[in-house]
């Protein structure tokens, strides 16, 4: 039998493949050989970061801090929103229009943003909520401290609820409205069907919604660096940053404590496809139907409006007011009137002492997110090709190896990366091309997921037609296919882009003197108590996100961006 | 089990009339088929009974008791009138188990814990489906799906069943199956039924009573071969069957045994148009199996006699199907005894006329 070279296609599909799985396993591997090597460069194995971790005084408190937040986190996630896309899916609440915006508050006010303002508002002496308090109620104790458990469960759960709506939400939207007049004509009253029928239906939904919260929780860096922090208490994520900024960093260590922790989220995202996979099989219309009846809540729909309007005011009206007022009011702690309205912190922040540092921070983000956001799309779009289109047996393979980085924290990939580039032939440690290749590495999945929902809603025909009529691979996926999933891959190309802009889990492992980006240097002002200066880079934040997201329905010309932010 | 009364039941949806006001009766343990176009308000009938459309007008009566009124403003909910139903993509609750779909009822109307699993049991052997109890819906094929639906409907003994297009989710085999069987089960149960669907056959097959229903009103009522034999309009002729119509004008009085001639193009046919004045305009309606068609001439004697020119013959397994012109008309003709016809080859055809429908 003669040799038979592979045609082009399939060599593209194989070097495709080889560069996702270089980019996502080779960091892994490192990490792994990491934590059974006492450090960097020896030559001997053992275990000996696991058992001391294992035995490390801090680690029960920390193990402690991070159960408690996460299923804390959890709960109450649910617990919002829940409550609130059943308001917004089934009911006559009015203004749900605009309670349904809660699916884009996690792409508008990221948890960095979310985390410095609430510093501001709880602290107990002079947070303003508790002013607000003291000055109401007429007493001198504040109302609550922001800088406890229940104050980081609480804003992690207020930036974390949106997740579980919007999965929450959709299922109630796509139910099949039969099942519900199954069971009135059956004799169940509107309670009974939705307890009976509806919430039940909608569980997987709310289990897969409630297992990506779970995943963000042990990834989020910003709020338990600043509200636990500032409570000194420590969870996994900054365990890990304490331990990779000690003198000397305790790489080994570092890489030990990772392990556990991809396992516990490579665990929940299985669970998380797997209830999702349930759920499309609940809740997909079929046949005609009319539009499900909503329920009727009579007085009770001021109380759902109440509680949506809470949910919105603590989560997003309160914190953008307290950005405002950071970065327009030039007196502290008095009544906001217009006398005080001034552009002097701005002025102050840009050209005053280390303004250069935030000028070269706010350069850099452009540099990398521009970059990042260009290749990774550009990479993003032929894995999302091959994995919808191709015929070819290792697509599972490459769809699953895309998929990876969703479920590894962002500290978790900054370490592995470090062990796998410190070293030959890379010998990128401490260059801005490592924060570069976490970034891809982090954010393909999303790419992946914008591009290739684009790409199957094209009809095979037309790139058959393409074909038929003579073109070869090359003319089918530049002049057809890419054509026409433009509009996903644009949306694709601005999410990765306001994804890295504001990134801070990966960077803040891996940022050194002269690459600094826009999170770090915003923790450092933080940590340094520069209220007006930390204002006014969450609010270019918050803009910069509003812009993209204008952008994006603009250009998807759909309602929701949710699922993607 | 009880009778159902409808009576002047109207439904708008914005500016376009949906139920025009229609009204129908059925009686205890009967079976009723509302059979129309898709549109023609049929299953907004059905949902305005279920009580899951409200009527703008007219009245529902179960037995004696008026569960909708819009004059009234009565509207019980869905769930007070005590009805069955089988929705047409079956609506089996995926998270429960076929017992637990089957067992809901029972619960929503507090049946005590003990009577509830030999009932529902006794419900799955009546449909045939005894022992699949602890399967889920996604594990059964769709014949089963439809039979789980139909236990889940009657397992609580309802006053009436309304079936919305059941069998439309079932291939042509099954469906002809589930016909009759669904036939038997009524008569088994003797529940008052009332059936939405377009398909004409299904409804004669299974229906004492049909309601032809158009644009939101009522063109026919009555049993089955009654609608088929003497179709009150056009529409119902066509929609009914299939059938040939011919316009005409009445061409002189009746003979001594009641027969009009009524001039077709340039053709008499005599058919029985009693009352209809000489000059005055009819639609004659015959079904293409009432056509008697030969390729040799029938006797001269023979009534309504015509040749014409086949355009095109279909052999459709059994029958030959024949398009033909005559003297300017075109005919459709079912022929079970024919050769097959080549297209412009000569055919005589008659027909009896008392199979020649006048309808206006």
């Amino acid at each position: 039998m003669m040799f038979k070279f592979p045609s082009t296609v399939r060599m593209l599909e194989w070097g495709c493949l080889l560069i996702v799985g270089f980019l996502v396993l080779y960091p892994l591997f490192w990490l792994l050989l990491g934590s059974i090597k006492p450090s960097l460069n020896s030559p001997e194995y053992n275990l000996d970061a696991f058992v001391a971790i294992y035995q490390a005084e801090y680690m029960g408190e920390v193990l402690r801090n991070t159960a408690v937040m996460s299923i804390g986190v959890t709960i109450l996630s649910v617990m919002i929103g829940v409550p609130l896309a059943w308001i917004v899916g089934r009911t006559d609440t009015p203004f749900k229009d605009y309670i349904s915006m809660i699916a884009i508050l996690p792409f508008i006010m990221p948890p960095v943003v979310v985390a410095v303002a609430w510093a501001y508002l709880g602290t107990p002496r002079v947070g303003f909520v508790n002013l607000f308090w003291k000055w109401i109620a007429g007493t001198n104790d504040p109302l609550f401290d922001i800088f406890t458990m229940g104050g980081l469960i609480f804003v992690m759960a207020l930036s974390l609820a949106p997740y579980v709506f919007i999965f929450t939400v959709t299922a109630f939207k796509n139910m099949d409205p039969t099942l519900e007049n199954a069971a009135h004509v059956s004799g169940a009253n509107q309670w009974q069907t939705t307890f009976r029928i509806t919430f039940p239906l909608a569980a997987p939904a709310i289990l897969s919604g409630a297992l990506l919260v779970f995943i963000q929780s042990l990834e989020i860096f910003a709020i338990p660096a600043t509200i636990g922090v500032s409570g000194g208490i420590y969870v996994f994520a900054t365990q890990l940053w304490r331990m990779m900024i000690g003198i000397p960093p305790n790489f080994s260590h570092a890489a030990a404590m990772s392990i556990p922790i991809l396992l516990i989220c490579g665990l929940a995202l299985w669970g998380q496809t797997k209830a999702l996979g349930r759920s499309a099989k609940y809740t997909t219309i079929g046949g005609k139907s009319f539009q499900p009846r909503l329920v009727r809540l009579g007085r009770l729909k001021w109380v759902a409006l109440g509680f949506a309007g809470t949910y919105l005011l603590v989560s997003a009206i309160l914190p953008l007011l307290t950005l405002i007022y950071g970065t327009f009011i030039s007196n502290r702690g008095r009544p906001p009137t217009l006398e005080f309205l001034t552009l002097e912190h701005l002025r102050e922040m840009l050209f005053g002492d280390g303004g250069d540092v935030i000028l070269r921070s706010i350069g850099n983000s452009l540099f990398l997110s521009f970059i990042g956001a260009t290749v990774g799309i550009a990479l993003a779009a032929v894995v999302a090709f091959f994995v919808v289109r191709s015929k070819w047996k290792a697509r599972g393979t490459l769809d699953f190896l895309a998929l990876i980085p969703v479920a590894i924290p962002g500290a978790v990939i900054a370490i592995a990366m470090m062990w796998a580039y410190i070293r030959e032939p890379f010998n990128l440690y401490h260059t801005i091309w490592i924060i570069l290749l976490a970034y891809i590495t982090r954010f393909l999945p999303f790419g992946v997921k914008a591009v290739s929902n684009a790409i199957t809603q094209i009809h095979e025909e037309l790139e058959r037609a393409a074909a038929v009529s003579g073109a070869n691979w090359f003319v089918v996926f530049w002049r057809v296919l890419v054509p026409l999933a433009m509009p996903g891959i644009v949306a694709g190309w601005i999410i990765l882009f306001v994804s890295m802009m504001r990134e801070l889990s990966a960077s803040i492992m891996l940022f050194s003197s002269n690459n600094e980006v826009i999170g770090t240097i915003l923790i450092q002002l933080y940590d340094e108590g520069l209220f007006s200066h930390v204002c006014i880079l969450s609010l270019i934040i918050v803009i910069l996100s509003l812009g993209s997201v204008a952008l994006v329905r603009w250009i998807t010309k759909q309602k929701d961006v949710g699922g993607l932010a | 089990m009880q009778e159902v009364r409808v009576e002047k039941l109207v439904k708008r949806f914005g500016d376009v009339t949906a139920v025009d006001g229609i009204s129908f009766e059925v009686p205890k343990g009967k079976l009723l088929s509302l059979l129309g176009p898709s549109g023609c308000g049929k299953t907004t009938t059905l949902n305005m009974i279920a009580g899951f459309e409200d009527p703008d007008g007219g009245d529902v009566f179960v037995g004696d008791k008026l569960i909708s009124s819009a004059e009234q403003n009565i509207l019980l909910p869905a769930h007070q009138r005590n009805l069955g139903m089988v929705f047409q993509s079956y609506g089996l609750w995926p998270h429960l188990r076929v017992r637990e779909n089957v067992s809901f009822g029972l619960e929503m109307r507090n049946t005590a814990k003990a009577d509830i699993a030999p009932a529902v049991e006794r419900a799955l052997e009546l449909v045939r489906l005894g022992g699949l109890g602890e399967r889920y819906p996604s594990q059964l094929s769709g014949g089963q799906q439809q039979r789980v639906a139909f236990a889940r409907a009657l397992v609580y003994e309802p006053d009436v069943l309304l079936l919305d297009e059941p069998l439309s989710n079932l291939d042509a085999a099954l469906r002809e199956e589930m016909r009759l069987e669904l036939k038997e089960l009524q008569e088994e149960t003797g529940i008052t039924t009332i059936f939405v669907t377009h398909d004409q056959v299904e409804a004669m097959v299974m229906s004492d009573i049909i309601v032809v229903m158009d644009h939101g009103r009522i063109q026919q009522m009555g049993a089955p071969r009654d609608i088929y034999q003497f179709p009150a309009n056009q529409f119902v002729a066509g929609f009914v069957g299939i059938s040939n119509f011919l316009e005409g004008t009445v061409a002189g009085k009746a003979d001594k045994d009641g027969l009009t001639p009524v001039q077709v193009g340039d053709v008499v046919l005599l058919c029985e148009a009693e009352g209809r004045t000489k000059g005055s305009h009819v639609s004659l309606s015959i079904r293409p199996e009432d056509w008697i068609a030969t390729v040799k001439a029938p006797p001269k004697s023979t009534k309504n006699r015509l040749q014409g020119e086949v355009e095109k013959a279909v052999y459709m397994g059994g029958v030959l199907e024949v398009w033909l012109t005559t003297s300017g008309q075109k005919i459709r003709v079912h022929g079970h005894r024919l050769p097959m016809l080549e297209s412009g080859s000569s055919v005589y055809i008659s027909v009896d006329p008392s199979h020649i429908k006048v309808v206006d």
